[in-house]
């Protein structure tokens, strides 16, 4: 028995050593970059989030958007952060005086994944899938204005709009719009195809091992050109601390989402590279304009004096972000910072409490009030949070904190019962898009329920001036009003996009969106 | 024996029926829309109303139950995130977690079992101190910090093994290594407990009359410990490893988020954050299934263990 118990054990240690030793001749290889045994060039990217779906149609979140502009190609491109379209699907197209005739000249000899070709009918179907109630697309709110899409000819597609509508091409160029095989989708349905997508990008579909990764597979005939890399695998990483072990270990080549105080440990290592840019994601407060006493402006501009919102946003966001005094980001037409940040307030005690005295001898602000600051579990927004609770415990106000799990938070907020929130939005550079959802009476993510006339006509009158310099005096009249006379939002921070990766990685910059842009007429990735 | 089993079979169905209904309730007490998450706050009201439709969730409630019932019983129930039947996503995944379990408690065992008896024999001495303060840690010290600290040390550090992932099945060599940072991690809590369980066990068990009786019979002290007092002190033991392997499967939540393990752990919770109502049902009915039947086994072993017990 005896004899037994230690045959066994030695052997379990043999093998312990055995799995040991050559884990770490493998280790040591996957740190030089030769990250597959078969020389195959695999890249290896973090991702905090598994997206739900891969079916442009359907995603919703970055994480779908950035997978999916790997797999599908859109009409037309932003994918170098132009504010300009540049050909992608598209080789050109014509729009007409009144900017509601839009017709596109598609590339020739672009095939799916599958081998299909790409026509106008998969355009015109892709298109009308989006606008389709039936497939609920969270993106169908962008395609509004279309009236009709014809199928002149195998590459030629027009689209006419009711009125002239001025995002339509930052619609198109969006991951959201990404061409889907019409053969294909009528075959397996919408369904199957969420999660077995076929496009006609730099990579094909090949895995999904859902909580485990997703791979994908070059696509040589890609038409802009062959890509480096072999294979592409995303893999979830739901703990920032984990990723960061993880782009140490060699476990990964490019890690996103992580903590400040890892990006900072990171960047002394000699085998990592981190690179920076501004990114096009604001964190902002959010004020009720509905629920009583936030709906008072004297209420809001009494919290803006209340807190010193330049130190909260430099201790929290640090080198991460910079203070934002308009919503739009400086690098997006309108740029209007300098007024914005001349008419922004500054903290001054004695506003403060005269405001709040004023709102309590009228009734509005009852003593004893208690009201809860809501913010998602990141822990930036909380800390933004617990700042401004603080600062307003010392006025005399029960503020507490709740930060919530998305799925708790998020039909808070839609329903509009948030009476203070921290939330953040990123969108593409066009200036509808930044505004119109959370300014515009009834928009999807208008959480504020702010609904002004001069804002909304501004909004509307945006959208149909294309191609004017004129729109961008719309905008810069819809955020004065909103932010400067409002106070519905108070902006705090323009947030960097940082990502970590492996010095082998040649070709990647990390794009303001957060996209994971592998292949573009300008640069295919690869792992020296 | 038989009678037995079947009549502790049957009281599952009654069982996964009270869970069956409990668990709706608190999917549908639990704030969040399914269909905000599935289609994230930028969805209008027109496409959230579209895929209330679409899942059902604009029934009333007791049809949704019903529903769900079954379509579960069927084997129809989908997942809307995964958009596939929930028993087969969660069949996917129960290798990586029954894995990491069987590792986990192969290992605890391996550990605990002899600790819990030394520190028994030698109470009150250095080893006994040492190891009851490191089974104490083992429970204090959440999985998040034992597997980040083991990451560190074993995956940047020394560049040995993987930090996080699965690299397929415990018996592949590839797979291996990615099981034993997680499967360590995961056996210290069942480690501790183990340990302090069996010595207490034992202690009791060698003040009993018959240790007294087989030592004056002259039985060499070894034999007195594992065959007499070791035997006799099995039944809470076993009880204790019973629970924990049902538990694994809860247990292993933390263990499978900090490893990035996908295992069924995983898998429910991010049900819960995705409000997958039709995969958490799923979910906690076959974890909830699981458990029963694990106890139930647990009280045949009894029956191995000490003849005395008998359920005939």
């Amino acid at each position: 028995m005896r004899k037994k118990l230690t045959l066994v054990l030695v052997t379990l240690l043999a093998l312990f050593l055995l799995v040991g030793c050559s884990t770490q001749q493998e280790a040591a290889v996957q740190k030089e970059g030769q990250t597959s045994q078969n020389n195959t060039e695999t890249l290896k990217i973090g991702i905090a989030k598994e997206p739900a779906n891969l079916n442009p149609v359907l995603i919703s979140g970055l994480y779908g958007e950035s997978l999916a502009g790997n797999i599908f190609d859109t009409l037309v491109s932003f994918k170098e952060n132009s504010a300009k379209a540049s050909p992608a699907l598209a080789e050109s197209w014509e729009i007409n005086k009144a900017g509601t005739e839009y017709t596109f000249y598609l590339r020739k000899g672009v095939n799916f994944h599958n081998g299909d070709k790409l026509t106008a009918d998969d355009v015109k179907f892709t298109l009308e899938a989006i606008m389709n109630p039936e497939n609920a697309s969270p993106s169908k709110e962008f395609f509004e204005p279309v009236k009709m899409i014809e199928v002149i000819d195998d590459y030629t597609v027009k689209i006419t709009l009711k009125n002239p509508y001025s995002p339509f091409m930052m619609a198109l160029g969006n991951p959201t719009a990404g061409i889907i095989p019409k053969k294909v989708v009528e075959k397996i349905g919408m369904d199957e195809f969420d999660r077995n997508p076929i496009g006609t990008g730099p990579f094909k579909f090949a895995e999904w091992i859902p909580d485990d990764h997703i791979k994908l597979v070059k696509n040589k005939d890609y038409f802009l050109a062959e890509p480096n890399l072999d294979e592409v695998i995303y893999r979830p990483i739901p703990k920032a601390e984990v990723m960061a072990a993880e782009i140490q270990a060699g476990g990964i080549d490019i890690a996103s989402d992580l903590l400040p105080q890892d990006i900072k440990k990171l960047s002394q290592d000699d085998s990592l590279v981190v690179k920076t840019v501004s990114g096009l994601s604001l964190k902002y407060v959010g004020f009720s304009a509905q629920i009583k006493p936030f709906s008072d402006v004297r209420f809001r501009k009494a919290v803006y004096y209340a807190v010193p919102i330049d130190d909260v946003v430099q201790g929290i966001f640090g080198d991460t972000g910079d203070r934002a005094y308009s919503w739009i980001p400086p690098s997006v037409f309108p740029d209007d910072n300098e007024y914005m940040k001349a008419h922004a307030l500054k903290q001054n005690e004695d506003k403060a409490k005269e405001l709040f005295a004023q709102l309590k001898a009228e009734g509005i602000l009852k003593d004893g009030f208690e009201f809860s600051i809501y913010s998602p579990q990141d822990p930036y927004r909380k800390k933004v949070a617990t700042a401004i609770a603080t600062e307003l415990k010392s006025y005399g106000l029960n503020a507490k904190v709740e930060a919530l799990e998305w799925g708790t938070l998020l039909p808070l907020l839609k329903k509009g019962k948030a009476g203070i929130y921290i939330m953040g939005w990123g969108s593409v550079p066009d200036p509808d898009r930044w505004t119109y959802k959370i300014f515009h009476t009834g928009s999807a993510m208008n959480f504020s329920k702010y609904s002004n006339k001069v804002v909304d006509q501004a909004l509307e009158q945006g959208r149909r001036l294309v191609g004017s310099d004129k729109r961008g005096t719309e905008y810069k009249k819809a955020m004065r009003k909103a932010l400067v006379k409002d106070y519905i939002h108070i902006p705090l921070a323009f947030t960097n996009v940082t990502t970590v990766m492996n010095k082998n990685v040649e070709g990647f910059e990390p794009s303001p969106q957060g996209y994971f842009h592998l292949v573009t007429d300008k640069r295919n990735v690869t792992i020296k | 024996m038989l009678n037995y089993i079947l009549r502790r079979l049957l009281i599952l169905i009654p069982i996964l029926i009270f869970i069956s209904l409990f668990i709706f309730v608190i999917i549908k007490l639990t704030p969040g829309d399914p269909a905000l998450v599935l289609l994230g706050e930028r969805a209008t009201e027109q496409a959230l109303n579209q895929t209330r439709i679409k899942y059902g969730l604009d029934q009333p409630l007791h049809i949704q139950y019903f529903k769900m019932m079954e379509n579960f019983f069927k084997g129809d129930l989908k997942s809307i995130n995964y958009k596939q039947n929930v028993i087969s996503v969660i069949i996917n995944r129960l290798p990586a977690t029954l894995e990491l379990g069987a590792a986990a408690l192969v290992i605890a065992i391996i550990v605990s079992i002899p600790a819990g008896i030394i520190s028994a024999i030698k109470r009150n001495s250095v080893f006994d101190y040492i190891s009851m303060s490191i089974a104490l840690l083992g429970i204090s010290i959440p999985v998040f910090y034992t597997g980040i600290i083991l990451m560190y040390i074993f995956a940047v550090k020394l560049n040995w093994l993987p930090a996080s992932g699965y690299g397929g099945h415990i018996w592949t060599t590839e797979g291996f290594k990615y099981f034993i940072l997680p499967a360590i991690s995961l056996s210290f809590v069942l480690m501790a407990s183990t340990t302090r369980l069996t010595r207490s066990s034992i202690l009791e068990v060698i003040q009993e009359d018959y240790i007294r009786t087989a030592r004056a019979k002259g039985v060499k002290e070894k034999s007195v410990i594992l065959i007499h007092a070791f035997k006799n002190a099995l039944v809470p033991i076993v009880t204790n490893i019973g629970n924990q392997v049902a538990g694994i499967f809860a247990g292993a939540v933390l263990t499978e988020t900090v490893f990035a393990w996908p295992g069924v752990g995983r898998l429910a919770v991010n049900a819960i954050f995705r409000r997958d109502e039709p995969l958490v049902f799923g979910c906690v009915i076959f974890l909830s299934a699981v458990y029963v039947i694990v106890n139930l086994i647990v009280d045949l072993v009894y029956t191995l263990i000490n003849p005395q017990i008998t359920y005939d």
